[in-house]
């Protein structure tokens, strides 16, 4: 009887601290759905590494002849690649301050495997628009990506010349995407609900178009630098130069 | 050696290769490579490239377990005459198949860390199975006579089968690590499990090597467990500062099967040889249900809960930080079982004289006091270390405060002096800071009336019980103020007393700002009723008096947790 009495009281009581403890989290604010306006606004620029950039690491195909015999030369990492001070991949985008609704672009975006290797390495696209997954190589892929937001999948692709497509449903960055088989094989996505965004090229510059006015936070992120922001106003057909400087360790 | 038990070990051998390929599957990051089940790339045969390799090859390894398996078990039933031995066989075929099947969803529902976790779990199950099997199934366990028991063989059957559990709960917890990464908390349960295993397999190991060296099916796997537990815990080590290496991880993982496999082996060997034919041990009748009672379940689930209490209260606003809790609870509740079973270890004679503790695992002499002691040290270390790596130092500190201040202070003051019920309640009170130095790393200003509401509320508490009692410790030589003042005014005088601080004290909270209204009126009205009960017990000093009393300390305390936290939701 008295320890009933206790067990069930002290029960009560943890049920109720537990449900202290974990109050939900607040759902995201909905963007409305109003017409987008048009834009004129540019806002370009490069992004700049200092510090200790490591050299790239040359990858070992040897796992998967087929890959091997793809290049007579050496493959380079692609995880951190910078000349002259300029880094490229790095995936430049309005993160906030966009109003109005873009719908997805008809075209698709591809991802190709070649040389067991994701062309393009980091990449940007719209919920909603449609991605093209192309194995170009003699040899099997897995295409594993496992967002955090997104619907996760794991494709086979077996044979060259194989296609599947898929479209992201939700904002999310980064989507991350690995061949299994080749575990040196890595790419990145960043999935918007607008067109402004861009990828840093190897003289490290991007431009990102077509913007209407507005006061814009603007993120630059690298997959293993981690991101940065800047908050940028800009007018009706201005034209802006941005930087953004990321430190090696 | 005859053909059936040779088959058996091949295909325990087979067992082991395929932890070792599932091992590699995971450290080698190659569980979906191949993304579909259960053909691989539409095919038998895919090219085994890359991280296939791995994926199919131990695809390839487990359909030929699962095929030796399924003849094992059918020339098992055909041939044997010992029913649960053919149950044993079928056993380990189901095992296959379900571990098979649970493979399959790895791979088809993309590694969700729980099916892959059990997947692991299960892959070890099955292997130790195998081991058993086949070790029973040999000439030598056939020939070799039931020995004489002991009065220890059952207390070791018992710490056989809890170093087995712990060895397993141990390979659970690496698989969660593989799975889901080396979270602070996890490392520290499995650095606390290391040393359980240590103290539990080691005993176990130890007292078989001492007592049962003639008897080479006993001897053999004590042995090598004692070898197993020293490569284990070097290459657990050596994992560790190569940040994963995918051999030494899977080595690691290896060896833990071998580990659970020569505990389960030892374990079964010892209930199977030391069985008194005529009261024969009952693996079915709760063999854990000691060790249990040993941990005083019911003040470590108390401990528990306070804590829980002082770690939210004191991380209020902040999300809750899922494994620290984790690590939390584990070693509040490693703290209070090795508290309780250290005490008991102590108490042992004492105890023995007392109708009320007469029962006791210790002074029954259902368990031997050298076991005891090592599931104490070992529930102990482990929750310091957990507390330690998992939460903070400050918190193991408080954690290490309790054991000391309990053992060492509170226990032998008990014969001494009144004054060990104030002592007494010193221990009962550090849990809920433990959970509040486990939440903030400090303890401000408003942790301690958390630890003076404890220490007030557990003296009427236990003053009610020495009454009720009061007979029963004198037996014992205890020197309760019950004991001592049989008339009773005396304690009345101080169960009024400390019912009358609790008030304030408990008003505390509210008047530093912790608390609001609610809170305010609630711990006011339940303290006045507190207070009540004291009065009556006081004035009348009556057995039904007491018992009210100790009713009314058991209500009040859930009651002022639930109003802070409730308190907490409104505001």
């Amino acid at each position: 009887m008295k320890r009933g009495l206790k067990a069930g009281g002290l029960a009560v009581m943890v049920l109720t601290l537990l449900a202290a403890g974990n109050k939900p989290q607040e759902a995201a604010a909905v963007r409305p759905a109003e017409a987008a306006p048009a834009g004129g606004a540019t806002l370009s620029g490069s992004i700049s590494v200092t510090g200790n950039v490591p050299a790239p690491t040359k990858i070992k195909m040897a796992a998967d002849p087929a890959c091997a015999q793809a290049h007579p030369d050496a493959v380079m990492s692609r995880e951190l690649v910078a000349s002259n001070g300029k880094l490229q991949n790095v995936l430049v985008y309005v993160k906030d301050g966009v109003t109005g609704s873009f719908p997805a672009p008809t075209e698709a975006v591809v991802i190709n495997q070649t040389g067991c290797m994701y062309e393009p390495h980091v990449f940007g696209i719209q919920a909603g628009q449609k991605l093209e997954i192309l194995n170009s190589d003699a040899t099997l892929h897995n295409v594993n990506c496992q967002p955090k937001l997104n619907k996760k999948f794991n494709l086979a692709q077996p044979t060259k010349g194989m296609k599947s497509a898929k479209t992201f449903d939700q904002p999310e960055v980064p989507v991350p995407f690995k061949c299994n088989v080749h575990p040196w094989m890595t790419a990145y996505a960043g999935v918007f609900g607008h067109p402004f965004f861009a990828v840093s090229g190897a003289d490290g510059a991007f431009s990102i178009s077509n913007l209407p006015a507005g006061t814009y936070t603007l993120e630059a992120w690298h997959e293993k630098l981690g991101a940065k922001t800047q908050t940028v106003t800009i007018a009706e057909g201005e034209s802006k130069k941005i930087t953004f400087s990321f430190e090696a360790k | 050696m005859r053909a059936l038990p040779l088959f058996a070990w091949l295909t325990a051998a087979a067992g082991f290769l395929l932890v070792i390929a599932g091992g590699l599957v995971t450290s080698t990051g190659s569980g979906l490579a191949v993304p579909d089940w259960p053909l691989s790339y539409g095919t038998l045969f895919p090219p085994m490239v890359g991280g296939i390799f791995y994926e199919h090859g131990h695809r390839m390894i487990a359909a030929t377990v699962g095929l030796l398996t399924l003849a094992l078990t059918l020339w098992v039933i055909f041939s044997e005459k010992r029913r649960w031995v053919r149950r044993l066989a079928i056993a380990a075929f189901g095992l296959v198949v379900l571990q098979g099947l649970l493979g399959g969803l790895t791979v088809l529902w993309q590694l969700p860390p729980q099916v892959s976790i059990a997947h692991a779990c299960l892959g070890q199950v099955f292997f130790s199975t195998l081991v058993v099997l086949a070790t029973v199934l040999s000439p030598a366990w056939q020939r070799t006579p039931i020995a004489h028991p002991s009065d220890q063989a059952p207390d070791l059957c018992r710490l056989s089968f809890l170093a087995a559990s712990a060895a397993f709960a141990q390979l659970a917890l690496g698989a969660a690590m593989r799975h889901t990464g080396w979270f602070p908390a996890l490392l520290a349960a499995h650095l606390g499990g290391a040393a359980a295993v240590l103290a539990l397999a080691g005993k176990t190991a130890g007292s078989v090597l001492k007592r049962y060296r003639s008897m080479p099916l006993l001897r053999r796997p004590a042995r090598l467990l004692m070898w197993l537990l020293l490569v284990q815990i070097l290459l657990g080590v050596f994992t560790f500062l190569s940040g994963r290496s995918v051999l030494l991880a899977t080595a690691h993982v290896a060896a833990g099967a071998l580990l659970l496999a020569s505990c389960s082996v030892l374990s079964v060997s010892l209930y199977y040889f030391l069985a008194d034919p005529v009261h024969p041990i009952d693996l079915t009748r709760r063999p854990l249900k000691i060790y249990l009672e040993l941990t005083k379940p019911r003040l470590t689930f108390l401990a528990i809960v306070t804590a829980l209490g002082g770690f939210l209260l004191g991380g209020a606003g902040q999300p809750v930080n899922a494994w620290k809790l984790l690590a939390l609870l584990l070693g509040t509740a490693g703290i209070g079982a090795g508290a309780g079973t250290l005490n008991q270890y102590i108490e042992r004679e004492a105890d023995g004289r007392m109708e009320r503790t007469r029962g006791r695992p210790l002074p029954s002499g259902r368990i031997s006091p050298d076991s005891a002691l090592a599931f104490g040290v070992a529930c102990s270390v482990m929750g310091l270390v957990l507390l330690a790596l998992g939460a903070n130092l400050l918190a193991a500190g408080l954690a290490a405060a309790t054991l000391v201040s309990y053992l060492f202070i509170y226990t032998p003051l008990k014969s001494r002096t009144t004054l060990c019920t104030l002592v007494g309640a010193v221990p009962g009170a550090l849990p809920p800071l433990i959970g509040w130095a486990a939440a903030r790393g400090e303890l401000g200003l408003h942790a301690w009336p958390l630890f003076f509401i404890l220490f007030l509320w557990q003296l009427p508490h236990f003053l009610a019980i020495a009454w009720t009692w009061r007979e029963d410790y004198a037996r014992a030589g205890f020197r309760m103020l019950p004991v001592l003042d049989p008339e009773g005014g005396s304690t009345g005088r101080q169960i009024v007393l400390y019912c009358l601080a609790l008030i304030p004290v408990s008003l505390l909270p509210a008047a530093m700002g912790s608390f609001g209204w609610l809170y305010f009126l609630i711990a006011l009205a339940s303290g006045l009723g507190f207070l009540l009960c004291g009065l009556a017990t006081a004035r009348t000093r009556s057995a039904p008096s007491a018992r009210r009393l100790f009713f009314a300390s058991i209500l009040y305390l859930p009651v002022l947790l639930t109003t802070m936290t409730l308190d907490r939701m409104i505001s």
